[in-house]
C-alpha cells in the first residue's frame, strides 16, 4: 500500500483546510448579506434547494390531505366528513348538508390532489430541492452557473403554487376537470355560482337559481308549451344534488311571474303558502295546495316527491335529464360580475400577494445594477401597478379555478425551464478538475437526463395550455369542434377545433413528466444504495444508457395514455410497442440495483431502507404497466384503478420513498445535524405497510373495473361489493398519511435537538462529504476539488477503508476500477 | 357522527387484519345481486364475467401478462429479501465484493425482457386488430347503433327499418337562412331555443336526400332510456358526443371507447348467446319466486326483479325502468298495467292463478341487466353517467327494430311528465 502515503499530500479534506481560504472557488464573495437577501431573495443555489424543500413538503401536506378527503368519499361516502364537513355544514355553505361531501368538491378534491402533488411535491422536491442542493456540490463548483436564474426558478414556482392554492377560494371553486384538463370539458367556464363552495352566500346561491329558472322557464313558455315549462322546473330542481326548500321556492315562484311570459296553466298565480327545509307548501288561486315533500338530500342523491292534484308522482333520477343542465351556460355570465364574497377577496389577496413577490424578485435583480435610493420604490411601485392590472385583468375575463390552473402551471412552467437550463450549463461547464462526465454519480447524471427532458417538452405543455387558457375564455377554439354545445347550447365561438390535440400535446408533455418525476430518485436511490451496500454501483455505465434509453423512448410512447381516447388504432399498436420497449432500460436498472446489493455489507439506516423499499415498489408499478402496454388489455383496465394502483406505485412507493431516502441520506449535510435513525425506521416501516395496504389493493379493484374519478362509484351495480376494500382502503390510507407526522417530527426535532453531523457521517465518497463541511459554507468548497476516480469506489482493495473518495489519489485505481466491465 | 363510524370501523377489525380474506367473506352476502355479473366467491376480486366474442383473448392476454408478471415479481423480490439478509451489515466483513459491473450478465437481462416484450406486444397487436378491425375480420353484417353523449345521459339511436341513420348533430348556426336576418345573440338564443325541440341536432328537412334516412330512426330524449342489443351478432357502436368527452365502457364485454364532441367513433364487439338478457319465464318458476324474495328483502336497487310481460298486460316491477323495458321491446306507449312484484305475496297461488284467468301464462323476464359505466368527468354537478343496457336475441331485436315508427322528435317523459301535469 504505497500508493497511501501519496494519497494523502494530494487529496484535499475540505474540514482540514477550514474557512481560511474563503472565496477560492468563486469569483465574489458576500460577507455581509442581508436578512433578505440571504433567506428569501438568495442566489445561493444551497438556500434555494431548502426554500424549494419546504415549500415542496408544505404542499405536500396540502395534497396529503387532499388525498384523505378524497379517500373518505370514497371509503365512507354516506358519512360526514370530519372536521372539515362540520365546519361547512356550520357555515352553511351549499352542497355540504349534514356534513357530506358534495361531488363537486369531490371532483374538485382529486384533480387538486393530482396537481398539486405532481407539479407541487414531486417536481419542486425532485429536481428543485435535490437538483439544486446536489449538482454544485456533487461536481466541485461553486454555485450554479446562473444562480439569479436559479433565484428566479423558485420565485416564480412559489407564486405558482400560491395561485393554485388560493384557487381553492374562488368562486365556484378550484378546477375540476382532473389534472389532465381535457377539454372541452376544461373550456368550461365553471364559476357559474352553481354551487358556489367557500362563498357562504345562500343569498346569492338563490339568486341565482332564480334567475336561471327564470329565463328558461319563461323561454320555454314563450313558446305556448306551458306542459314543457313544467317539467323543465321540476327537473331543474331534481337535477340539483342538493336540494333546498329555497330552490323549490324559487322554481315555483318562476312560473308565478308575470313580467316574463305566459305562465304555465298549472301553476297559475299560485303563491307559496309555506315552506320548511323538508317541505314546500304552494296555494294554487282555485284554493288547493301543491305539497312538495322533499323527502331525501343526501348527497348521493334523493328524490322529490311532488304532491299534487293529479296524485303522486316521482321524479327519479331518470328524469332529471339535461333540460335542467342547459340552464347553466346561461348564468355564467351573471354569476362572474364580481368577487361576491369576503373569500373572493381572500383570494385576490393572496393572488396579488403571490404576484407581487415574484415581481418584486424581478425588480430585486435590477435594484442591484442601479442606485438603490431611486430603484427601490421604483420597482415596488411596478410591481404593485403590474400584480393589480395582472388580477384586474383576469377578474375582467371570468378568472375561475380552471383559469387559475392553468395560469399556474404557465407560471410553474417558466421555473421548470429556467431551472433546466441552470441545470445544464452547470453540469456541463463548471464540473471540477478530473470529474469527467462518467465520473459523475448517477444523480447527477438523473439530472442531467431529466434536465433534458424538462427543456424538450416543458414548452409544449406551455403551449398547449396557453391554447387552454384561450380556449377557456372563448377567444379561440383549438380544441371545440364545429357545432360543439355546452349543456345544450350551442357555443357561440365554437368551431373547427379537434379535441383529441390537447390529449396529443398534453401527453407528449406529461409523459416524459413522468420520468422527469422518477429518473432523479432513480439516480439518488442509486448514490444511496451504493453507500449503504459498501459496493460500487453495478453496471455504472448501463445504468447511464439505460436512463438516456428510458429519456428517449419517453418521448415516443405519449400515445399510450389514449388507446380508447378514439384515436387511430393503428397508432395504438405503434405506440404499444414503443411503450413495451420502454421496460427494457428499467429492467436493466432495476437489475443493477439487485447486482449492487449482491454480496455487499449492507449498512441498514432509514436512508436505506427507504431506497431499498424504492426498489421494490418500483418492480410492481413497473410490472403493472405492462398490463397497459398492450392495447388488448388496455380496453379493459384504462380509466380503472389498476391505474391509480399503477401511478402511485410508481410515483409513490418510488419517487416519494426515493425522496424520503434522500432527505435522510442528505438532511445532515443540509442542516449539520443527524436526523433520528430509531424514528426514521419507524417511519419507513409504518409508510411502507400503509402504503401496500393502500395502493395493492386498488389494482384489484381496477381488475374488477371500478372506475377512476367517480364520486361513488357504488351507485353501479357491478362495482357494489367494492365498498368493504374501499374502506379497508381508505383506513390504510389515513394510517399512511398520519404516518408522515412522524417524519415532520423528526424533521424539526432533529434541526434542534439532533447530535451535529460530522462532515461524512455515512463515509461516501462523493465530494460533498469529503470536501466540504456540513452544511457546506457560501461559495461550498474552500479549495477547488481534484477528481481522480468514479464515484462510487466503496470496497476498494487498495485503501484500508471501504471507500475511497473520489479525490484521493491512489495509484491504479482508475485502471482497477475497470477490470470488473 | 364519528361514533357510527367508529363502531363500523371496529367491527371490522378481523378484516383490517385478514385484509384480503375477511373483505372476500363480508362481500359475498351482496354477490348475489350482480351473479350474472361478477363472479362468485374468490371471483369478484377478478376480472367481471366476460360475454364478448373479443374478449376471450383480451382475458386470456391479460391472464398471460398476468402470471409472467405475477413469476418476475415473485423471483425480484425474493431474490432482494434474500440479498438483505445474506448482506446485512458485518462488521467483521470489513469490506464488501468489489466488483463494477459484468458486460454478460447486462446483455442477458437486456435481451431477455426484450424479446419476451416483443412478443407480448405482437401478440397484442392481433387482438387489438381484430376487436377494432372487426369488419376486416366478419364480413357479416352488422347491427348498427348510434350512441351520442351528453351532459347527463346517454342517446341511443336505432336506424330504424331502412338500416340507415339519418344526419345528426347538425345544429342550426346563426348564418343559417332562417336566422340570417337576426341579430347574432339573438339568433344564438333562438337556436338554443330549438335545441330542446330537437336535442340531437337531427336534420329534418325530409326533401334532403342525406336527411331522408333519418325519417323512420328511432330516439328520444329520455335519460333512463336503455339500449337494447342483440346477442350473437356483429354489433357496430357509432360514438359521438354533444359536449364533453363521455366514456362508453361495458365491463363485461370489454368494451372502451371515448366519445368526443365533432368525432364519430366506431367500436365492434359480438355478445356472446349466453348474454342474453330476456328469459321466457312461466308464473310459477323458480326464478320469479327468488326475485319477489329479494324485492321484499329489498336486496340491492330498482332493479331486483327483473320481469318484464311480453303480454299487453304486464307482471311488473320498479317504477320506471320497466315501462321502459316494455317500450323497447313492445313499442311506443304500451306500459300495460303494471302489476307490482314487491313481495312473496304479490305471487301467492291465489295470485297466479288470477293472472292465468286472466290470459297471462308466461312472461319475458329481465334477468340479466348489464351496465353501461362512464369513466370520464362530465362536468359540474354530476358524476355518473349510468346506463342499462339489456340483449335480445335477434329475433326479437329484429321485431323491436321493425316495430319503430318515424319519430315525433319531441321530449318523451313516460310515466313521469304524464302523471304529474295532470
Amino acid at each position: 500500500m504505497s500508493v497511501k502515503s501519496q494519497s494523502s499530500e494530494i487529496s484535499s479534506h475540505g474540514d482540514a483546510h477550514g474557512h481560511d481560504a474563503h472565496g477560492d472557488g468563486h469569483g465574489h464573495a458576500h460577507p455581509e448579506i442581508g436578512f433578505m437577501k440571504k433567506y428569501f431573495f438568495s442566489i445561493d443555489h444551497k438556500m434555494i434547494g431548502l426554500q424549494f424543500l419546504f415549500v415542496g413538503l408544505a404542499f405536500f401536506v396540502i395534497g396529503g390531505l387532499l388525498a384523505m378527503l378524497v379517500r373518505w368519499q370514497l371509503g365512507f361516502g354516506g358519512h360526514p366528513v370530519p372536521i372539515l364537513g362540520a365546519y361547512m355544514a356550520a357555515n352553511k355553505v351549499p352542497g355540504w348538508d349534514g356534513g357530506m361531501m358534495p361531488p363537486d368538491f369531490y371532483t374538485m378534491a382529486f384533480s387538486m390532489h393530482a396537481s398539486i402533488m405532481i407539479f407541487f411535491v414531486i417536481i419542486p422536491l425532485l429536481v428543485g430541492t435535490f437538483g439544486n442542493y446536489l449538482i454544485p456540490l456533487k461536481i466541485g463548483a461553486g454555485d450554479m452557473a446562473f444562480p439569479f436564474l436559479n433565484g428566479m426558478a423558485f420565485w416564480s414556482a412559489l407564486p405558482a403554487g400560491t395561485i393554485m392554492v388560493a384557487s381553492f377560494f374562488l368562486q365556484g371553486g378550484a378546477a375540476a376537470a382532473g389534472w389532465t384538463v381535457y377539454p372541452p370539458l376544461s373550456a368550461i367556464q365553471t364559476s357559474t355560482g352553481h354551487v358556489p363552495y367557500i362563498a357562504a352566500n345562500s343569498a346569492w346561491d338563490s339568486f341565482i337559481q332564480t334567475l336561471r329558472v327564470h329565463e328558461t322557464g319563461g323561454e320555454i313558455a314563450a313558446k305556448g308549451d306551458p306542459t314543457k315549462a313544467g317539467v323543465v322546473a321540476r327537473t331543474f330542481v331534481g337535477d340539483s344534488e342538493k336540494i333546498t326548500a329555497g330552490a323549490l321556492i324559487a322554481a315555483f315562484e318562476l312560473i308565478t311571474e308575470d313580467g316574463v311570459s305566459k305562465p304555465p296553466k298549472f301553476f297559475g298565480d299560485a303563491k307559496v303558502e309555506s315552506s320548511s327545509p323538508k317541505q314546500v307548501v304552494i296555494k294554487k288561486p282555485d284554493g288547493t295546495t301543491v305539497t312538495v315533500d322533499v323527502s331525501s338530500t343526501s348527497a348521493t342523491g334523493g328524490e322529490i316527491k311532488i304532491t299534487a292534484a293529479g296524485g303522486p308522482a316521482t321524479v327519479t333520477d331518470a328524469a332529471r335529464g339535461g333540460a335542467a343542465n342547459r340552464l347553466r351556460d346561461r348564468t355564467i355570465k351573471v354569476a362572474d360580475k364580481g368577487w361576491q364574497s369576503s373569500w373572493n377577496a381572500a383570494s385576490l389577496v393572496m393572488n396579488f400577494f403571490a404576484l407581487f413577490m415574484g415581481f418584486m424578485f424581478i425588480a430585486a435583480y435590477f435594484i442591484r445594477l442601479g442606485s438603490r435610493a431611486v430603484n427601490v420604490p421604483v420597482s415596488i411601485i411596478v410591481c404593485l401597478f403590474t400584480a393589480f392590472y395582472f388580477l384586474h385583468g383576469v377578474q375582467h375575463a371570468a378568472f375561475d379555478g380552471q383559469s387559475a390552473w392553468f395560469l399556474s402551471i404557465i407560471i410553474l412552467g417558466f421555473s421548470s425551464i429556467m431551472g433546466a437550463v441552470n441545470y445544464l450549463t452547470t453540469i456541463v461547464k463548471l464540473r471540477c478538475p478530473g470529474m469527467t462526465m462518467f465520473r459523475l454519480p448517477l444523480s447527477v447524471w438523473s439530472l442531467f437526463i431529466t434536465s433534458v427532458l424538462v427543456l424538450l417538452a416543458t414548452p409544449v405543455l406551455a403551449s398547449v395550455l396557453t391554447m387552454n387558457l384561450l380556449d377557456h375564455h372563448r377567444l379561440t377554439s383549438f380544441f371545440e369542434p364545429f357545432n360543439w354545445l355546452n349543456s345544450n347550447q350551442l357555443q357561440d365561438v365554437a368551431g373547427g377545433g379537434y379535441a383529441l390535440l390537447h390529449q396529443h400535446l398534453f401527453w407528449f408533455y406529461s409523459h416524459p413528466a413522468v420520468y422527469i418525476m422518477i429518473l432523479p430518485a432513480m439516480g439518488m436511490v442509486s448514490d444511496i444504495l451504493a453507500v449503504g451496500a459498501r459496493k460500487p454501483i453495478f453496471g455504472y455505465r448501463p445504468m447511464v444508457y439505460a436512463m438516456a434509453g428510458i429519456a428517449f423512448l419517453g418521448f415516443i410512447v405519449w400515445a399510450h395514455h389514449m388507446f380508447q381516447s378514439g384515436m387511430n388504432p393503428t397508432l395504438g399498436t405503434t405506440f404499444a410497442i414503443s411503450t413495451m420497449f420502454i421496460a427494457v432500460p428499467s429492467a436493466i436498472k432495476t437489475f443493477n440495483w439487485l447486482g449492487t446489493l449482491w454480496g455487499g455489507n449492507i449498512r441498514f439506516t432509514a436512508a436505506m431502507w427507504n431506497a431499498i423499499a424504492f426498489v421494490s415498489m418500483f418492480v410492481i408499478g413497473g410490472l403493472s404497466g405492462i398490463f397497459m402496454a398492450s392495447t388488448a388489455v388496455d380496453v379493459h383496465i384504462h380509466d380503472t384503478y389498476f391505474i391509480v394502483a399503477h401511478i402511485h406505485y410508481v410515483l409513490f412507493g418510488g419517487t416519494m420513498f426515493g425522496v424520503f431516502g434522500s432527505l435522510y441520506f442528505w438532511y445532515p449535510k443540509m442542516f449539520g445535524r443527524m436526523m433520528n435513525e430509531t424514528l426514521g425506521k419507524i417511519h419507513f416501516w409504518l409508510s411502507f405497510i400503509t402504503f401496500n395496504c393502500t395502493f395493492f389493493a386498488m389494482h384489484i379493484l381496477g381488475i374488477g373495473g371500478m372506475p377512476r374519478r367517480v364520486y361513488d362509484p357504488h351507485v353501479y351495480e357491478t362495482f357494489r361489493h367494492f365498498l368493504p376494500m374501499n374502506q379497508f382502503i381508505s383506513i390504510s390510507a389515513f394510517g399512511l398519511g398520519i404516518a408522515q407526522i412522524l417524519l415532520v417530527i423528526n424533521f424539526i426535532g432533529s434541526w434542534i435537538w439532533g447530535p451535529k453531523a460530522g462532515n461524512n457521517p455515512w463515509e461516501a465518497t462523493t465530494l460533498e462529504w469529503t470536501e466540504t463541511t456540513s452544511p457546506p459554507p457560501h461559495g461550498n468548497f474552500t479549495k477547488v476539488p481534484v477528481v481522480y476516480h468514479g464515484p462510487y469506489e466503496y470496497s476498494s482493495p487498495l485503501v484500508e477503508e471501504d471507500w475511497l473518495a473520489q479525490t484521493r489519489y491512489v495509484e491504479g485505481a482508475e485502471k482497477f476500477a475497470h477490470v470488473g466491465h | 357522527m364519528i361514533p357510527t363510524i367508529n363502531r363500523q370501523l371496529f367491527r371490522r377489525l378481523p378484516m383490517l387484519a385478514t385484509a384480503i380474506v375477511a373483505t372476500a367473506l363480508v362481500a359475498v352476502p351482496a354477490m348475489a345481486d350482480t351473479a350474472h355479473t361478477v363472479r362468485p366467491g374468490w371471483g369478484e376480486w377478478w376480472l367481471p364475467y366476460n360475454y364478448s366474442k373479443h374478449g376471450v383473448a383480451i382475458d386470456g392476454m391479460f391472464n398471460f401478462i398476468f402470471w409472467l408478471t405475477t413469476i418476475v415479481l415473485i423471483i425480484v423480490q425474493v431474490v432482494l429479501v434474500i440479498f438483505l439478509f445474506k448482506y446485512k451489515f458485518d462488521p467483521a466483513k470489513k469490506k464488501g465484493v468489489f466488483i463494477h459491473g459484468n458486460t454478460r450478465l447486462e446483455m442477458i437481462w437486456t435481451m431477455i425482457p426484450a424479446v419476451i416484450l416483443a412478443g407480448m406486444a405482437l401478440a397484442s397487436k392481433s387482438i387489438w386488430d381484430q376487436y377494432r378491425y372487426a369488419e376486416d375480420y366478419d364480413s357479416t353484417p352488422q347491427t348498427e347503433v348510434l350512441v351520442i353523449g351528453e351532459q347527463f345521459q346517454w342517446n341511443f339511436v336505432y336506424p330504424g327499418k331502412d338500416g340507415k341513420f339519418g344526419q345528426y348533430m347538425a345544429y342550426a348556426q346563426p348564418s343559417d337562412p332562417a336566422y340570417r336576418k337576426l341579430k347574432y345573440d339573438e339568433a344564438l338564443k333562438k337556436i338554443n331555443a330549438d335545441i330542446i325541440d330537437n336535442p340531437l341536432g337531427q336534420n329534418q328537412s325530409w326533401d334532403d336526400l342525406e336527411a331522408k334516412p333519418g325519417q323512420d330512426d328511432d330516439y328520444d330524449h329520455n335519460p333512463g332510456r336503455p339500449l337494447i342489443l342483440p346477442v350473437n351478432r356483429p354489433i357496430a357502436v357509432k360514438l359521438s358526443s354533444k359536449d364533453v368527452i363521455h366514456d362508453f365502457f361495458l365491463p363485461n364485454f370489454r368494451v372502451k371507447l371515448d366519445a368526443l364532441p365533432g368525432m364519430m367513433g366506431r367500436i365492434n364487439f359480438t355478445a356472446m348467446p349466453e348474454a342474453q338478457s330476456t328469459e321466457d319465464l312461466s308464473l310459477d318458476d323458480p326464478k320469479m319466486m327468488a326475485a319477489a324474495l329479494k324485492a321484499e328483502k329489498k336486496e340491492g336497487n330498482a332493479y331486483k326483479i327483473w320481469i318484464d310481460s311480453n303480454t299487453p298486460h304486464a307482471i311488473m316491477m320498479p317504477s320506471g325502468e320497466v315501462s321502459q323495458v316494455n317500450y323497447a321491446l313492445n313499442g311506443k306507449g304500451k306500459d300495460g298495467n303494471v302489476l307490482q312484484v314487491k313481495s312473496r305475496e304479490d305471487l301467492s297461488p291465489d295470485r297466479i292463478a288470477a293472472l292465468k284467468a286472466a290470459g297471462i301464462t308466461r312472461v319475458t323476464a329481465v334477468t340479466k341487466p348489464f351496465e353501461l359505466v362512464c369513466e370520464e368527468l362530465c362536468g359540474q354537478g354530476h358524476y355518473k353517467m349510468q346506463g342499462n343496457i339489456y340483449f335480445v336475441s335477434p329475433a326479437q331485436y329484429d321485431a323491436f327494430i321493425q316495430k319503430k315508427e318515424p319519430s315525433d322528435s319531441t321530449i318523451k317523459q313516460p310515466g313521469v311528465a304524464s302523471a304529474a301535469l295532470k
